[in-house]
């Protein structure tokens, strides 16, 4: 294990261990979280509710199932937090919003279905973008949330409490959802690994939908052993979701342990047209290095121009969540942020051959960036983000001419890897001069999850920015 | 192109919310939305040009399989 000062410092797998080996309780481990959620909300909001007796009797419950003997779950005990808009039966689920801000859903998604089977324990719903809309992490509704490394700073988005709360120690992990780079951007910007897998390689059942061709649901954590963790409990076909892969799951957590001698590793310099700051293309260039040192091979490849991914991403994204939303919009159009309502209403102007034709290209331009790239290597790094993150004041626009260009800067390199439907990790990449976390994103073929966990992980054991904690109490 | 020839002018998107939707906006609502979709539609006509008379969206889910790892790809 780590060296370690408070319990809260483990990482997701060593607190598992930790519980299953009675080192500590789960109950003391949650008292702990509890303890820390109760100090850090005031200054990081990233809760939008906390549910701390139920996750007490949780935890005690699996406290007494582990002395009785019981087979055990890969998440016996540890607390986790999910962003509000997985559904649990009989809980409220806001979806970050004012118009379901007292939905209570009859069901429950299937990743919640699979944590709790795991024994996950989780401490409430995390505060997020409404309706999962937005890269920065603002709300209206429920306040903003903030960035632990600087709570002037954004923590990205949508998934706001889930990169906040990751990154803050108050919980081991948590579960976002990435439609344009929700999950990846709030990593890259709170110093975190998050996933967004394969279209279809976790069930999208029971979550909030925004654009229900490019949803993806995926975990936050401080390493890549956790995520992949996380990752092998929530994916797989899903009777509930057809259209959930039936791909059989690999060994994540296996291939954490594994050599990355002779994988190749493209980077395009070029970066597909869009330049990241000098810091990114700086650390970009030293986990190269790194890779290069560690026996990987680099090689040159060229991106497809980004930009027109973005806009095909966005006609989908945009025409499903307008069509998601047609009601509300009209009789209810005033509850919604005016941002939020620019970027659905949107949607709404957009011709169903227009739509229809972004759907049409996507297995087009999946063929055009498996020839131009993965014909030459096995994995692509590129920015996440290309820059640290902007302070909340200076991300302030509303729904003024200034949006297009904020959606492009933060989302510029995330969202085409949601149109192509191929799986990103984002992990730590150091730190700007400002003590701001920075991120870079490993793409690979479909379902080479596995194979970015083994990158990544492999990173991870040679560097140090996953263990650096934020000091913002 | 001058504002004039752009896709998504003030007028036309008053027109489609009105028709299509029995929905009015205010005028600087339909100026935000002409100038977030108008570089949208741009590219999604460059982008157009690959469509193939056979291409459905359905495709995808084969494509994705197709060039899926396979620990061999290389």
């Amino acid at each position: 294990m780590s060296g370690a000062e408070s319990i809260t410092d483990f990482t997701l797998t060593e607190v598992a261990d930790g519980i299953k080996k009675k080192k500590f309780s789960s109950e003391e481990v949650t008292k702990e979280c509890l303890n820390l959620v109760h100090q850090a909300q005031p200054k990081l909001n990233c809760f939008i509710s906390i549910d701390a007796e139920a996750a007490i009797e949780s935890a005690r419950k699996a406290d007494r199932e582990l002395a009785s003997g019981n087979k055990l779950g890969m998440l016996h005990g540890v607390p986790l937090a999910h962003k509000d808009m997985f559904y649990k039966k009989g809980l409220k689920s806001t979806g970050g919003s004012k118009i379901q801000k007292d939905f209570i859903p009859s069901f429950t998604a299937t990743v919640i279905s699979r944590l709790e089977a795991a024994g996950a324990i989780s401490l409430g719903g995390l505060n997020m973008s409404e309706f999962a809309s937005g890269p920065v992490g603002q709300n209206l509704h429920f306040g903003d949330c903030k960035n632990p490394w600087n709570t002037k700073h954004a923590p990205g988005g949508s998934s706001s409490g889930s990169g906040s709360a990751v990154a803050g120690r108050l919980v081991f992990g948590a579960l976002g959802s990435d439609t344009g780079g929700s999950v990846r951007i709030p990593a890259a910007l709170c110093g975190l690994v998050g996933l967004k897998g394969t279209q279809g390689r976790v069930s999208r059942y029971g979550g909030m939908p925004l654009s229900f061709s490019l949803d993806c649901f995926g975990p936050l954590t401080r390493t890549v052993k956790d995520c992949a963790r996380l990752f092998s409990v929530i994916a797989g076909a899903d009777k509930m979701d057809p259209t959930a892969s039936l791909n059989d799951v690999d060994d994540y957590e296996t291939a954490c342990s594994e050599s990355i001698e002779g994988i190749k590793i493209g980077i395009d310099r070029g970066y597909g047209g869009i330049s990241p700051s000098p810091e990114v293309s700086l650390a970009i260039e030293k986990a190269i290095d790194l890779f290069s040192k560690l026996g990987a091979i680099i090689v040159d490849v060229t991106l497809p121009d980004q930009d027109e991914l973005n806009a095909l991403s966005n006609i989908i994204t945009r025409s499903e969540a307008a069509t998601l939303h047609k009601k509300w919009l009209t009789t209810r159009r005033d509850d919604y942020s005016p941002q939020v309502r620019r970027r659905i209403e949107i949607g709404l102007a957009i011709p169903a051959t227009r739509y229809l034709e972004a759907l049409s290209l996507r297995s087009h331009h999946l063929s055009k960036f498996n020839d131009a790239v993965f014909e030459k290597c096995d994995t692509v790094i590129l920015p996440t983000v290309g820059e640290p993150s902007p302070t909340l004041a200076e991300l302030d626009i509303g729904d003024s001419k200034e949006l297009p260009k904020m959606l492009r800067r933060l989302t510029g390199y995330t969202r085409p890897m949601n149109y192509y439907g191929v799986p990103a990790l984002s992990l730590p990449a150091g730190f700007s001069q400002t003590g701001l976390p920075l991120g870079f994103q490993l793409v690979g073929r479909p379902f080479a999850e596995k194979l970015l966990f083994q990158i990544g992980a492999a990173f991870q054991q040679e560097t140090n920015y996953h263990l650096d904690s934020p000091n913002y109490l | 192109m001058t504002s004039n020839n752009k896709t998504y002018q003030e007028s036309f998107l008053e027109d489609i919310f009105k028709r299509l939707h029995n929905h009015k906006l205010s005028k600087s609502d339909y100026t935000g939305l002409a100038e977030m979709l108008n570089p949208i539609e741009d590219l999604a006509n460059t982008a157009a040009v690959g469509l193939n008379f056979n291409d459905e969206p359905a495709d995808f889910l084969r494509v994705l399989n197709e060039v899926k790892d396979n620990g061999q790809n290389q």
